[in-house]
């Protein structure tokens, strides 16, 4: 099991440091000039020349690159050309907005995604598993972006149920006592529970459109696992010694299924961390993904520099925590294959 | 103690195809030998009298009495049996076992599900029937994984797991295949032990008719979904009088198929199913033949039984 | 020039702005007076192009790459894998959308930038289908009659290969779809006033607040569609779905 664990962190410190790399190659190795770009189409040319100094852009390739390494060492990603103020910062300021979204999107979709997969898969066939199947089609190729109007379009103006997209809170609200950043944990925290109701009705379309789409591969997953488990012999002993059917399911089939189930979550953190950008900038949310959005449009390079480092890092721990739950789920990988008497 | 009768299993229109009119019958105590080649419907007729036949094989007709009840037929064409009346040891012992449950668990939830035990008797006798199939240390492999056992290991966890049903007839299909050949022996010691103590009756399905000679009282032999003879062992293997039967015995592994004429599987479509390959087939063999019983201890399907010859 | 029920997609014409759908107009006009259904099919030829040319350049590419990872091994392959994981580390809609602000926007650039994002996907089932295809007998078969080893790789296994890709293909060009009218809608890589199904969308988006509702949808359910084919289709090819 340690040795998995050491292999896993030891290939995904790999990794983060290509990805650094990488960033760094690509953000450099621009066509074009540097420093005209990041001074933006109305600078002059005394301007441009001190942007040049100021971010050692009229150094080599190489010195450029030892003074970006030691940068990151102390964690500095760089300074945003817009705020003038370091990216990093910034960054971890919008960082919880952005995890409270993704976090609440990811719990609806595995909620829902789950019982929708293996009630299809357990009826195979039937009406229901044609509609599940139907539903998770529509989520595949549904566009973000295009639901996310639709949502605000029909429960915003039309029905008036939820609130305009104008963040987390209404706009003169105030937030709650902040310990954690993230509204709807400080506003329990601080026992201000009607400040948690109006974040949880401005939670609700941007966490039901990211969640309507991640639960997609979620629905397919589950039911293609849960119908191949059916299948495995491992059942029908089970079966034939009388166990229950809910005991069946829960430890014979869907202990197995789990194991390609956590595969494919995987993946869908991928999805969330480009979905956060359209999300973010439908419904205002001040998170990572608007400030990505923001930075490109202002060609900000060091901010978006900074943001492509920030998604490539949080990917790669994510499918580390991916892999750390496969050695809870799955005792051949927790216990190697040892056989013999 | 099992009593089956007329029992033809099939898939959507071929209601027979898979087994055509089996009719047999086990005392208590008895082992009997179910041999065939593969394909032979060995295993689809014990997981008919399972009640555990794959989605689209039915029980198209025939009953089965398990100690004087008849299992009943429900409208999924299945019966429906408890453990404690039948159970089964699979095939391939590592795919039968749960690779995400520790084994002892496994053992002690046949326990739990059919003796209702409390947890702690659940545990102390999950590791006696642990001990009585032969696993050494039965403490510690109760906490490991099917991965981290042997072929011969599991086979005996899986056996455990039948065992714990307390069932009136055990079925064991090709228990001891892929295990060398020790371990075969202790095998079969430990269903003869288990015979002996607790008067169950066994099926053992086997290809391997050496097996089959050295462990079971008598033996059936089945060839395409039809039940050609059965008989004492003895009988079976010295004095047989299926041709069938007798060209199982002269080559000695069932998997290499006897060089023998082989004039097309539909030969006689609705008749005696050996007849495409039977070298004394004459033409009422056309017909199926029915199972008569030469006497107490010996059946059999064959039109010249009936004094036809060619 | 254009057919009766078509017209310029660029032309503008403020007195007619926000009209509603009609015979005339069949999904109406947006707030330059532009006639949306005209627009739609235009951008139909830009977000289908480009779906395809994406997906068959990573096919190209990624099979390319594959072909001779598998075959070479070792330390190519090694670097190959690498190459294809660090890639892999980010979400696919981000490597675009960062080397689009990079390299800059146009329908050419954006193309390109969400083909990187998909080729590891071809290099990978490729790879594994030439590693697949090395074991078989009837490679060695070949090498022991002499048979050159490139002619070996590009006659027998690359039509194997590439059967397998097909299904892959064509999801790619579903996603890849989704992914520019993605960019697009975030005003990154095609910009208004070109006629793309995003663009539509992001400028139709604003529209909703005053009533005008036909603005965004006609597009938007263009993408759906589409999507939902190649999708489908996908699926069959690549009988991934039971």
């Amino acid at each position: 099991m340690w040795g998995f664990l050491l292999r896993r962190i030891a290939t995904a410190s790999l990794v983060i440091v290509g990805v650094a790399v990488v960033v760094f190659l690509v953000i450099r190795v621009l066509p074009g000039d540097g420093a005209a770009l990041r001074a933006g189409p109305y600078a002059s040319a005394e301007r441009i020349e001190q942007i040049r100094n100021d971010y050692g852009l009229n150094k080599s390739l190489f010195e450029q690159f030892i003074s970006y390494v030691s940068d990151l060492s102390h964690g500095e990603l760089g300074i945003s050309m817009r705020t003038g103020s370091s990216v990093t910062g910034e960054l971890l300021e919008r960082l919880p907005a952005s995890l409270e979204v993704s976090f609440y999107s990811i719990v609806l979709a595995i909620v829902i995604g789950l019982p929708m997969g293996a009630i299809a898969a357990i009826n195979r066939g039937k009406l229901i598993d044609q509609l599940v199947r139907v539903f998770a089609v529509i989520g595949s190729s549904m566009a973000l972006f295009w639901l996310g109007i639709l949502l605000i379009y029909l429960f915003f103006y039309k029905l008036g149920w939820a609130p305009g997209p104008v963040g987390r809170l209404s706009v003169g609200q105030a937030f709650p006592e902040s310990k954690t950043r993230i509204v709807t944990i400080d506003a329990i925290l601080s026992g201000q529970f009607y400040i948690l109701s109006e974040a949880l009705k401005y939670l609700a379309l941007p966490v039901l459109t990211l969640g309507f789409v991640l639960s997609a591969p979620i629905i397919k997953i589950t039911r293609i696992a849960v119908l191949n488990t059916l299948d495995m012999e491992h059942v029908r002993t089970a079966r034939s010694i009388g166990v229950s059917s809910i005991n069946l399911f829960w430890r014979d089939v869907f202990r197995n299924a789990a194991i390609p189930i956590t595969t494919t979550i995987g993946i869908v953190f991928g999805y969330i961390l480009g979905g956060n950008v359209i999300v973010e900038f439908l419904f205002s949310w001040p998170g990572v993904g608007r400030y990505a959005y923001v930075a490109i449009q202002n060609n900000d390079i060091d901010a978006i520099q900074g943001f492509v480092l920030l998604v490539g890092i949080l990917y790669v721990i994510m499918n580390l925590v991916i892999d750390f739950v496969y050695l809870l789920i799955d005792p051949r990988v927790r216990l190697g294959s040892k056989q013999g008497e | 103690m099992l009593k089956v009768d007329g029992l033809s299993v099939g898939i959507g229109d071929q209601y027979n195809s898979i087994l055509n009119n089996v009719c047999f019958s086990v005392d208590e105590g008895e082992i009997i030998g179910l041999v065939g080649e593969s394909g032979s419907g060995k295993t689809m007729l014990s997981l008919a009298l399972m009640g555990l036949l794959p989605k689209p094989v039915k029980l198209s007709s025939g009953s089965i009495i398990v100690d004087g009840q008849e299992l009943v037929v429900n409208e999924s064409k299945r019966v429906e049996r408890t453990p404690k009346q039948l159970a089964m040891v699979f095939q391939n012992p590592r795919n039968a076992l749960n690779p995400t449950m520790r084994v002892g668990l496994q053992v002690r939830r046949a326990l739990v599900v059919n003796q209702k035990l409390g947890k702690k008797e659940a545990k102390l006798k999950s590791l006696k029937f642990m001990t009585d199939v032969g696993l050494p240390d039965p403490e510690q492999i109760s906490k490991k994984y099917p991965h981290q056992l042997s072929g011969g290991m599991c086979q005996r966890v899986v056996i455990a797991m039948a065992l714990g049903c307390r069932p009136r007839i055990l079925i064991a299909d090709e228990p001891t295949t892929g295990l060398d050949v020790t371990i075969q022996a202790q095998i079969f010691d430990l269903i003869r032990s288990v015979r002996d103590e607790t008067g169950c009756s066994v099926i053992f399905i086997s290809h391997d008719l050496a097996a089959v000679s050295e462990l079971c009282d008598r033996v059936a032999v089945l060839y395409r979904g039809q039940l050609m003879e059965m008989t004492t062992r003895d009988r079976l293997f010295k004095n047989s009088l299926h041709p069938y039967t007798k060209l199982l015995i002269s080559s000695v592994n069932l998997n290499v198929k006897p060089k023998v004429m082989d004039r097309g599987s539909d030969y006689f479509p609705n008749g005696c199913r050996f007849a495409h390959r039977c070298p004394e087939a004459v033409e009422i063999c056309v017909e199926m033949p029915k199972l008569r019983e030469l006497n107490t201890v010996h059946s059999i399907s064959c039109h010249l039984m009936n004094g036809n010859t060619k | 020039m254009l057919p009766f029920f078509l017209r310029d997609p660029l032309s503008t014409d403020v007195s007619i702005a926000f009209e509603p759908p009609s015979r005339r107009y069949l999904f109406g006009t947006d707030k330059f007076g532009r006639d949306i259904f005209s627009r739609c099919v235009s951008a139909a030829r830009i977000d289908l192009v480009v779906g395809f040319s994406i997906a068959i350049a990573a096919m190209f590419f990624g099979v390319i790459i594959g072909l001779v990872a598998g075959a070479s091994g070792g330390r190519i392959d090694e670097t190959v894998m690498r190459l294809t994981d660090l890639v892999l580390a980010f979400p696919g809609f981000v490597l675009a959308l960062v080397l689009v602000a990079v390299i800059g926007d146009s329908i050419f650039k954006v193309s390109v930038a969400v083909t990187v994002g998909f080729i590891p996907y071809f290099v990978r089932l490729i790879r594994s289908e030439v590693l697949l295809q090395r074991e078989l007998d009837y490679v060695d078969a070949a090498k022991l009659v002499g048979n050159n080893p490139v002619r070996l790789t590009l006659v027998h296994i690359l039509p194997n290969a590439v059967g397998s890709s097909i299904g892959q293909a064509t999801l790619v060009a579903g996603w890849s779809i989704n992914t520019v009218a993605g960019l697009a809608f975030l005003g990154v890589g095609i910009r208004p006033p070109t006629a793309e199904w995003g663009v539509m969308v992001a400028e139709g988006a604003n529209d909703i607040a005053t009533g005008f509702w036909w603005t965004s949808l006609a597009p938007g359910v263009l993408i759906v569609i589409t999507s939902l084919a190649f999708h489908l289709i996908g699926d069959q090819l690549s009988e991934k779905t039971i």
